[in-house]
């Protein structure tokens, strides 16, 4: 029998409206299923017990403040912070850098035949962040713009016999804004702009942010930039921190998992970071919602009826959507804030939001591999086709072309339970941390134990929410 | 302490009775009907589960539609266009030509669980979404 069920309505006239909304990557072959409502529930109670449970038995005294750090082997050391290695790395990241563009503008423009796309979008983009958290802050080994920065000046210095810095001192208000806007651009790229996924535009995107990043280091100095400008850096050196490993001037040492944490400085700006990292990926699961289905078009349909084109008035709408999760973000850990004030201690708003913001960093971790961690398994196994025929002229360079995406290596439960099993660790991670902030900022033990019901809440608050966007997944 | 440890129990019964409601509750987010889903069943006729989709000008007639499926189950899809076009599932890897006079048919196992999205491959047109529940 042959069965054809249209369903009327407007959510119909609204799916024909966002033809491409769900999967707009153009890389995404394969979707997620929506978690079940059973494993939502389980997984919403786990989040609860373990909340409760690490409330009544956590430590009573700091465990990763100024914790220890143990040096690794010396020889170890030596070779991963050696002069050679640095200049090794720097070159190949630059060299990686030179193919994406090349590849963008010389390729055919097709996302999925083109190895730009899947460059950027995933082994970029995604697969550093677990591997940063797993082994420590290896972009900054590779990162591109650095080792050109850091060459031209040790060439100019030598030119001129003296250390080249920056041409301006690095403004404290400027903190880490510059790194927010970077990411909230390259976010719209992906996520707003229809031709995201186009390599030229990304290739093109590639030499934009160079020439910004060349003008930061300019002005500021290179180290400066990188560490407070750079929106890669910054994206990448926070997943870093949650690394046991880590590089201490020329000595690799252990720490404490999340250890590294706590050391990062909350210049201006790093709630926005986290704010920005939370937020990107909440719309981006977001965009699977029936609340967007609805929202989405409608926005859509104001900005054509102020003059706006069809495919300007879907990027205006998916930006708007995409800022106003990043601002939803913002308010609701600053009403949590605003909330811990109220238990106690002397701290202004902004002071205890950068005080508590690092404990945000596992959640944003969560975030970022719950959500794409079958785009990383999938996709990612295109690159072994893609470097042998990276411009999609046919080419065989390492005799790998006709590999094929298996997407049979996972099934669809067990990326439930590891989805589910992802957003449960960021979440007793950040408790962790906040809790341990707390017995170091507030002198009274009964204060900090107040000030952490409403950390709690806000924990809670985002971890539902990371479950709840992956109970809607590809509606 | 005692005070703690109730408190604490009763955080955790409160905590399983919501984990049997998520499971129990239709009305949870996980189980709201999606927007224009093709419902499918064994048909009568052996175990093949059938599953149309129209393309009018390119375009999905009706929106972008679900077929849902089962792991395991044998499908025949047909796509039928007025105009020639390669239709291709993704995931699976099928590419067949639709056209005035021919549909385009697909008849695979799902022996893949996700979500695939089934696009006009001229235009990069998502036309339908093949979800195979495990």
């Amino acid at each position: 029998m042959r069965r054809l069920l249209v369903v009327g309505g407007a959510l119909v006239a609204a799916g024909a409206l966002l033809p491409t909304s769900a999967l707009a990557h153009g890389l995404v072959s394969r979707g997620d299923l929506p978690i079940p409502a059973w494993l939502f529930g389980w997984a919403a109670a786990a989040v609860l017990i373990v909340s409760f449970v690490a409330l009544a038995a956590l430590w009573k005294t700091p465990q990763l403040e100024n914790s220890p750090r143990r040096p690794l082997g010396e020889v170890f050391s030596r070779i991963v912070t050696s002069p050679l290695t640095e200049v090794v790395c720097g070159t190949l990241g630059v060299a990686l850098l030179g193919i994406a563009i090349w590849a963008g503008f010389a390729g055919v423009q097709s996302p999925a035949d083109n190895v730009t796309p899947t460059f950027v979008y995933v082994i970029f983009w995604v697969a550093l962040v677990p591997l940063s958290a797993l082994v420590g802050n290896v972009f900054s080994a590779f990162n591109p713009w650095r080792a050109i920065g850091r060459a031209f000046s040790w060439g100019a210095g030598r030119a001129a016999g003296d250390e080249i810095g920056g041409a301006f001192p690095y403004p404290d208000w400027l903190g880490r804004w510059p790194a927010a806007a970077g990411l909230v651009a390259f976010a719209w790229l992906e996520l707003a702009s229809p031709s995201g996924t186009s390599a030229k535009t990304l290739a093109a995107a590639a030499l934009v942010y160079t020439s910004v990043t060349f003008l930061g280091m300019g002005l500021f100095g290179v180290e400066t930039w990188i560490q407070r400008g750079e929106a890669f850096s910054t994206y990448f050196g926070l997943f870093a921190r949650m690394a046991v490993l880590e590089r201490a001037d020329d000595r690799i040492v252990l720490r404490r998992p999340l250890a590294g944490l706590t050391t990062l400085e909350p210049i201006a700006g790093t709630v926005g970071v986290l704010a920005v990292m939370i937020g990107t990926v909440t719309f981006d699961g977001g965009q699977e919602t029936l609340l967007w289905n609805d929202a989405g078009p409608a926005i859509a349909d104001f900005f054509r009826s102020v003059g706006a084109g069809a495919a300007l008035g879907d990027e205006l709408s998916d930006g708007v959507g995409l800022l106003t999760a990043i601002v939803l973000v913002a308010a609701f850990y600053n009403l949590g804030i605003a909330g811990a004030r109220t238990a106690g201690g002397s701290f202004g708003q902004s002071e205890l939001a950068r005080l508590f913001v690092h404990s945000l960093v596992p959640i944003a971790f969560a975030y970022v591999l719950a959500h794409y961690l079958t785009f990383l398994l999938f996709q990612g196994q295109a690159m072994g086709f893609l470097i042998s025929d990276p411009l999609g002229h046919g080419w065989n360079l390492f005799g790998t072309t006709g590999w094929n995406i298996d997407y049979g290596i996972i099934g669809g439960k067990v990326v439930w339970y590891c989805q589910v099993a992802i957003v449960v660790a960021g979440h007793v991670g950040a408790l962790c941390l906040a809790h341990d902030r707390a017995l170091v900022v507030y002198d009274d033990q009964r204060l900090a134990v107040r000030s952490q019901y409403w950390m709690l809440a806000i924990m809670i608050g985002f971890t539902s929410l990371a479950l709840w966007l992956l109970s809607q997944a590809n509606f | 302490m005692k005070n703690a440890l109730l408190a604490l129990s009763a955080i955790v019964v409160g905590a399983l009775v919501l984990a049997a409601c998520g499971g129990s509750d239709s009305g949870s987010p996980a189980t709201t009907a999606p927007p224009a889903t093709i419902a499918t069943e064994p048909a009568a006729t052996g175990d093949v589960v059938e599953a149309t989709l129209d393309v009018v000008g390119g375009e999905p007639d009706g929106g972008v539609q679900t077929i849902e499926l089962k792991k395991g189950q044998d499908v025949k899809l047909t796509v039928n266009s007025d105009q020639p076009y390669e239709i291709h599932l993704h995931g699976y890897d099928i590419v067949k030509d639709a056209g005035p006079d021919t549909p385009a048919v697909f008849a695979f196992t799902a022996d893949i669980d996700g979500v695939f999205e089934i696009e006009v491959e001229d235009t990069a047109t998502q036309i339908g979404k093949l979800a195979v529940n495990p």
